[in-house]
Order: C-alpha cells, then sequence, then structure tokens
C-alpha cells in the first residue's frame, strides 16, 4: 500500500510538473467558466456543499445578465471554442429557460454542459436540452438504492438517477461520467459498486469525498477515517490499472505517493488560475466547489474581464496558505496549501488529504 | 527549461499527464500547435469536482429524434415531427428500394461488378442510335446505324450474354 512517500520518479516528475503550473498561472487562460444559474433544488442532500433547498431566498440569476457578461467581457477577450461553460446549481433542471440559455451559448460558439442530480431528467428533456447544444453532463450517483437514497433523501432518486443515465448513453456523442460521493456506507461496497456501473455501461466514472462545507460540515457520519480513506485510493489505483472503467479521483487535494496514479494527471487546483464562476447573486470567484468568501467582484459593480486579468491573487499566488500545518510541510511546493475549497473564511485549511494517508 | 522539454521529460519519466502530449507533439512541432498542446497538458484534463467531462468533439446524435422532436434549421423553418402514418409510409418505401438494391446488389456479385443488361436497356439505346444522328461537343457528327447494323450488334451482345451465362 502506498502513502505519502514519494519515490524520486514521482518527485522528479512533480518538480517538472511545477514548472507547468507556474506557466498556466502566469497565462491564467480562462477555460472553464461556471455559472451557478440557481440555488434552488428539487432534493435536499446531506452531503451538500451548497447548502441548497427547495426555496431559497436568493433569486435565480436572469439569463441576461449572464449573456451580457459573455457579451461584453468574455467572447471579446478569449475563444469561445476554448472555453467550457458549466451551468451549475442547485439543482439546473429546475430552471425552465435552460434550453434557451443552451441555445444562446450555442449560437456563440460555446460548449456547455451541465452536472445534475438526475431527478428531472427525462428522456424528452435530455433530448430537448441536446439540440439546445448540451454537449456534456455529469450525474451524481453515490451508490446502491438504500446509500443513495439516504444521502439524496429521497425515496426515488436512485432509480431517477440510474434512469437519467440510461437516457444520456442513448445520446451517441454525448461526453457524460458519473460521479460518486463516497461515504462510510460506501466504502465496503466499491467493488460491488464498480460491477454494477460497468454491468450499466457506464465508462466514466469520477469519485470524491466528503469535505466539511455546507450540510456536510455537520454530520460526521459522511466522512471517511483515515483508514477508510487509504481503502478508497487503493481501490481507486487497481481499478484504474485493470481498465474496465475510466475511474479518476477529483481534484480534491495533494496525495503524496498516490499522485499520478488515482487521477489522469498531478494534483493541481485550477480555481483562479483557469476556471472562474459567476455565482446566483453575481459574484465572481473561482470554481464553485469554494464555499468560502474568496470573492473577487461581482458582475453587477465591476468587469468581469478586469476581475479575472488583475484580481484573483488569493487564487493565483498561494504562499499565503504558507502557515499552521502547511507551515513546514516538505511538500507544500507541489500541493501549494491545498484546494481553495478547502480553506475557511480566516484562510484556515479544514482538511488535510495528504495527512490523511498516513 | 522551456514547457516543451518539461513536457518531454514527463513522458520519459512515464507520467500520462505529459506523455500523450508529447506524442503529439513529435508530430507536430509548429509554435501555435504547441502552445495548444501545452494549455492541454495543464488544463483540460484536471478533472474539476463540479465539473463536466470535455466534450471531445463528436457529433451528437439521438437515436429516434426525427419522430419525436421538431427540429429548427438554420434558416428558421421548423420540421414538424411526423405522424405515425407517415413514418409508416417512409419505412415502406425504404423497405422496397432496399429490396430492389438487395436484388440488384445480387446481380452484381453475379456478374462480377457489371450490372446485368436486361434487353430493354439495350433495346432503348440501340433504339435511339438507329433513329437519330448525335452531335457530340467536338461538334462531329454519329451517324444512325442501319437496322441490319443493329441487329448484328444485338446478335453480339445476345451471345455475349449466353457464354457468361455458361
Amino acid at each position: 500500500m502506498k502513502g505519502k512517500r514519494l519515490g524520486l520518479r514521482k518527485w522528479l516528475g512533480l518538480k517538472l510538473f511545477k514548472g507547468l503550473y507556474d506557466t498556466a498561472v502566469e497565462q491564467h487562460e480562462l477555460r472553464t467558466l461556471f455559472w451557478e444559474c440557481t440555488l434552488r433544488c428539487n432534493l435536499r442532500c446531506r452531503h451538500c456543499g451548497s447548502d441548497c433547498r427547495v426555496d431559497v431566498e436568493e433569486q435565480d440569476m436572469p439569463l441576461a445578465d449572464f449573456l451580457r457578461v459573455l457579451d461584453e467581457e468574455v467572447t471579446p477577450n478569449t475563444d469561445p471554442s476554448r472555453v467550457l461553460i458549466i451551468f451549475s446549481g442547485g439543482e439546473v433542471l429546475v430552471r425552465p429557460d435552460l434550453e434557451t440559455a443552451g441555445h444562446e451559448v450555442t449560437r456563440r460558439g460555446y460548449k456547455w454542459g451541465m452536472v445534475t442530480n438526475g431527478m428531472a431528467l427525462t428522456r424528452e428533456r435530455l433530448y430537448s436540452l441536446v439540440n439546445a447544444g448540451l454537449r456534456s453532463v455529469s450525474v451524481s450517483f453515490d451508490g446502491f438504492e438504500d446509500a443513495h437514497n439516504h444521502i439524496r433523501q429521497n425515496r426515488l432518486s436512485f432509480e431517477r438517477a440510474r434512469d437519467a443515465i440510461r437516457h444520456i448513453r442513448s445520446v451517441e456523442g454525448l461526453a457524460y461520467d458519473v460521479i460518486t460521493c463516497v461515504t462510510p456506507a460506501m466504502i465496503d461496497r466499491l467493488e460491488e459498486w464498480k460491477e454494477f456501473l460497468i454491468s450499466e455501461g457506464i465508462e466514466r466514472w469520477r469519485i470524491f469525498s466528503i469535505f466539511p462545507a455546507g450540510r456536510a460540515a455537520n454530520d460526521p457520519t459522511l466522512h471517511l477515517t483515515t483508514e477508510q480513506y487509504r481503502r478508497l485510493m487503493e481501490f481507486v489505483r487497481t481499478t484504474r490499472r485493470e481498465g474496465r472503467i475510466k475511474l479518476n479521483y477529483a481534484c480534491e487535494g495533494f496525495l503524496g505517493g498516490y499522485e499520478a496514479e488515482v487521477r489522469d494527471h498531478f494534483y493541481m487546483c485550477t480555481a483562479g488560475v483557469s476556471v472562474a464562476s459567476i455565482r446566483v447573486n453575481g459574484d465572481i470567484s473561482g470554481c464553485t466547489s469554494v464555499r468560502a468568501n474568496y470573492t473577487q467582484g461581482n458582475i453587477y459593480r465591476d468587469r468581469f474581464w478586469d476581475v479575472w486579468q488583475n484580481r484573483f491573487k488569493p487564487f493565483r499566488d498561494r504562499e499565503w496558505t504558507k502557515k499552521d500545518e502547511c507551515e513546514a510541510c516538505k511538500v507544500w511546493e507541489f500541493c501549494r496549501g491545498g484546494g481553495m475549497h478547502l480553506r475557511d473564511e480566516e484562510g484556515k485549511l479544514m482538511y488535510c488529504h495528504y495527512n490523511m494517508l498516513k | 527549461m522551456n514547457a516543451k522539454l518539461k513536457i518531454a521529460l514527463l513522458a520519459l519519466l512515464g507520467f500520462s499527464t505529459a506523455s500523450c502530449a508529447s506524442k503529439r507533439a513529435a508530430k507536430k512541432s509548429s509554435d501555435k500547435e504547441m502552445q495548444k498542446i501545452e494549455a492541454d497538458t495543464v488544463d483540460t484534463r484536471i478533472m474539476l469536482m463540479y465539473g463536466v467531462p470535455m466534450p471531445d468533439g463528436r457529433p451528437v446524435i439521438i437515436e429516434d429524434e426525427a419522430t419525436t422532436e421538431a427540429k429548427e434549421f438554420p434558416d428558421g423553418s421548423i420540421a414538424k415531427p411526423l405522424t405515425d402514418e407517415e413514418a409508416e409510409r417512409i419505412k415502406a418505401e425504404i423497405r422496397a428500394e432496399k429490396e430492389q438494391a438487395d436484388s440488384l446488389d445480387l446481380q452484381i456479385s453475379v456478374m462480377y461488378g457489371v450490372p446485368f443488361p436486361d434487353g430493354e436497356v439495350v433495346k432503348e439505346i440501340v433504339d435511339e442510335a438507329t433513329n437519330e444522328a448525335k452531335e457530340f461537343p467536338d461538334g462531329s457528327i454519329v451517324k444512325p446505324l442501319t437496322e441490319e447494323h443493329a441487329e448484328a450488334l444485338l446478335e453480339e451482345i445476345r451471345k455475349e450474354k449466353a457464354e457468361a451465362e455458361k
């Protein structure tokens, strides 16, 4: 079993990758733009990082406001074919004008995708979205019926997600993957779950584990122990070597000896480097998993492109993270203090994946 | 050390992060291509926690789309969904065409790649040739065949056909 220790080959690889990361930071080419188009959701998941619910105080952002940012700020400064727009939520399918949004984004030359829980993704809705330019979709699928429905707090959620994935698979050429948030309830059943996904014909699978933000922060039953986390890493590594399903562990944090073995790439937090988000209230930030207040501007007050070009210092220069347990850490040069989503309002690290590998 | 060299060294070390890009780099060395490769290496393969996979540019095809959805064309016209009756009629036409094509395929395979002359076609050509002179683009005129000459040609064709059948 691997742990924190880096071998010489991996250490050399990380040193080289560090240089490429610096170049990416320097260039900060916008490649992914999240549009948090709603915070409304048709589920109330136990592990929700956004703390979404059915009725929220925050109104959906009007489509026209987002399109104005695209037309005035993003399109004149980028090659739209190189920028992927991701509609995120909340649950994006609660928006009735999603097709219009898709058409408009596609018309401007952008590719777009969405993340969904699958509850409202009927065959008809999917086809309508594909006709509106949908080219990529990720569906949350957290385990067998009991585990999935428990987390999602809805007895129909497993069945709906499974059906949604089957509909998606019927559309040739549509990029998709299945996302599983691994909880202690599923850790012993990962092999079975993998076989189930393969039997469903699923080719791409992404796994992540709970980080203490949103609703999940207050539910210790969702958090993996150190031993469970190590088992998860071993499972991902073995499954990738088998090659029967393309599995990746999400961009959660630096993983020592598991680097480049549980993901296609070395660890890198791209929030604010190549990824930006426009929140439902107009806030401009890095990726949507960053829940603490690292807002860099607001589309109703600031020019998006000016913010992207000239702010985002906490995202691009992470020297400030070199404090507390990170201060003397010997892998900080590769980790840079972990993902931005792992920092709280005061900049304190909430969770260290590397330390879970002891 | 420039980015190209770093990518190549990463590939040498056996890391998939860079090896794919480096193979491509060996084939395409222009600066523009290289910039794209470098950007891809450090960005598009990063799988974000709440992100989606990057579309690979393949055309997207929905099964049964034509029969279930109205489609808007670039000129703004709308194709109405097919009714069941229309769909059945089209299917019947397709089946008939397919049967015809199948029988033609059979003939082609029997005749070593040449469509079987059914006699009627040959006759039409001969009739046309015998009844009127034909003017070619270069201005030359082909004289009409005489009845005797046409009969002789048809006889030759019949013989060739009979020999081929043997």
